[in-house]
């Protein structure tokens, strides 16, 4: 039997589309990697400055802009200071920017003293090795062109050992990066929020203990957002992602059923 | 919200419905903005690098502070243009060599103490030890055999026949069992994008027309 596909197409649109419009409370059960990140930022000290790599670029940003606010919001609430930065794709320097930006607002934070943003910086990996030793010699001035040396943030921060941990929100390999610099060649935690395209690429590191801690795509986002209890855009796309599951899962049990028929049939 | 952020809102919307048309059939509007979309990512970007990369790490140092030494590289670079004639093109060897001598010097032995040793440490684990619970046991033995037989499979010096083909069979279902969570974790990341796009669509944008009104 032949189905025009964009049958299919409309069917996944009307149940991503529908659950928005209906209140549900689907139930997150936070996965174990993101409690794990969530309690090791939650330990963390007052004051303690975490680093948040955004490697990702517009296309991705459904799936990690809730991550990078979500963590930016649970350490802002921590009373940590927060450091921002683009590596892997130019396009992600505003979007991080717009992330801390607006949550410093909410949480009354100062530019500088409480938070920083460096926008993308050209280098990739020189400005990861780098700041393994000098994060002011290496990356020198913020977005707007201020030299990090005159900042207040600044001043008790020298390299990664100032750092409570790396989180590296990727959307491609940047992690490799990270774990293999910052992780084994600093011996500094790190820790991602990935695509759940690349998820599986990166459960290794979290059992070898490599990284700390994973936000795996949007429902990592909504996980954290459940932790930090602060409901966004993640949780509101649960109920959706939930029913359009269901419907690909009845979707390849009747293609299955169906091309075991046609097999039988040709026989 | 401002002029500028409603413009650009209209345009995200009239862009991903654009887009979306894809799915019923190719048209000009879909071809429209999927050029328009690669010719300002390209365009961002090099306006980027000139900002980023060329104006503070060479033109200014040059220009401004007299670091003529940095010429010297950056004429090392230049020679990757050496590729746009055949005559030339065998000058970008020296840039690339330098890059991949460079590179490598810096990564090769931190990626093998991440990628490797780090890795086949995390392999050498006890099966049982008193105080696992079933699932960490269960969870080791797993690891442990998954990452044995799996090399098995990858492994062509001998023929896979026998017991050598049995536990490459079975390195082939972990390895099975791997694709398919890769690409169930594929689906549900691009739903997720959809989920995102249909939020922007049905809920962000409505408020942004209700705020023109």
């Amino acid at each position: 039997m032949e189905l025009d596909r964009r049958w299919i197409f409309l069917l996944v649109a009307v149940m991503v589309a529908v659950p928005l419009f209906i209140p549900s409370n689907p139930p997150i059960i936070p996965d174990r990697p993101v409690q794990e990140l969530y309690n090791f930022i939650d330990e963390l000290p007052e004051g303690t400055p975490i680093m948040i790599c955004f490697d990702y670029s517009p296309d991705s940003l459904a799936e990690l802009n809730p991550m990078g606010r979500a963590l930016v919001r649970h350490a802002f609430s921590k009373n940590l200071r927060v450091i921002g930065l683009a590596l892997a794709w130019p396009a992600a320097s505003g979007l991080g920017l717009e992330i801390i930006n607006t949550t410093a607002e909410e949480y009354g934070k100062v530019e500088g003293i409480d938070w920083a943003y460096f926008g993308y910086k050209i280098g990739y990996s020189q400005i990861v090795i780098g700041m393994g030793k000098n994060i002011i010699q290496t990356v020198q001035e913020d977005y707007k062109g201020v030299s990090l040396s005159n900042m207040e943030m600044f001043k008790d921060i020298k390299n990664y050992d100032d750092i409570g941990i790396v989180i590296d929100l990727a959307a491609g390999g940047s992690l490799g990066l990270f774990v293999t610099y910052v992780n084994t060649m600093y011996n500094r935690p790190v820790s991602t929020g990935v695509t759940a395209v690349m998820a599986a690429d990166y459960y290794p590191y979290l059992q070898s203990g490599q990284i700390i801690g994973m936000l795996n795509g949007l429902k990592g986002a909504a996980d954290y957002e459940k932790l930090i209890n602060k409901k966004d855009l993640a949780t509101k796309g649960m109920a959706s992602q939930n029913w359009a599951h269901i419907m690909i899962i009845i979707l390849i049990i009747l293609g299955n059923i169906s091309y075991l028929l046609t097999k039988k049939q040709g026989k | 919200m401002g002029f500028w952020s409603v413009l650009g809102t209209l345009i995200a919307a009239l862009f991903t419905l654009a887009i979306f048309s894809f799915l019923y059939k190719d048209n000009p509007f879909y071809k429209a903005a999927e050029h328009i979309m690669i010719g300002v990512s390209v365009g961002y970007g090099l306006a980027q690098l000139f900002h980023l990369g060329f104006k503070p790490y060479l033109w200014n140092p040059v220009i401004k502070e007299a670091q003529y030494e940095l010429l010297i590289p950056a004429a090392i670079g230049m020679l990757y243009f050496g590729f746009l004639h055949p005559k030339t093109r065998w000058l970008i060897r020296i840039p690339i060599a330098l890059f991949m001598g460079i590179g490598s010097g810096f990564s090769i032995a931190p990626s093998m103490q991440a990628a490797i040793y780090t890795q086949l440490q995390a392999t050498i684990i006890p099966l049982y030890q008193y105080g696992l619970t079933f699932a960490e046991v269960l969870s080791n033995i797993l690891i442990v055999v998954g990452v044995f037989t799996a090399i098995i499979y990858f492994f062509f010096s001998w023929k896979h026949k026998g017991v050598i083909g049995g536990l490459a069979k079975v390195g082939i279902y972990f390895l099975m069992i791997g694709f398919g969570a890769s690409f169930g974790l594929t689906v549900m990341g691009r739903i997720s994008l959809l989920i995102g796009r249909v939020i922007f669509l049905f809920q962000d944008l409505p408020k942004v027309i209700a705020g023109i009104f």
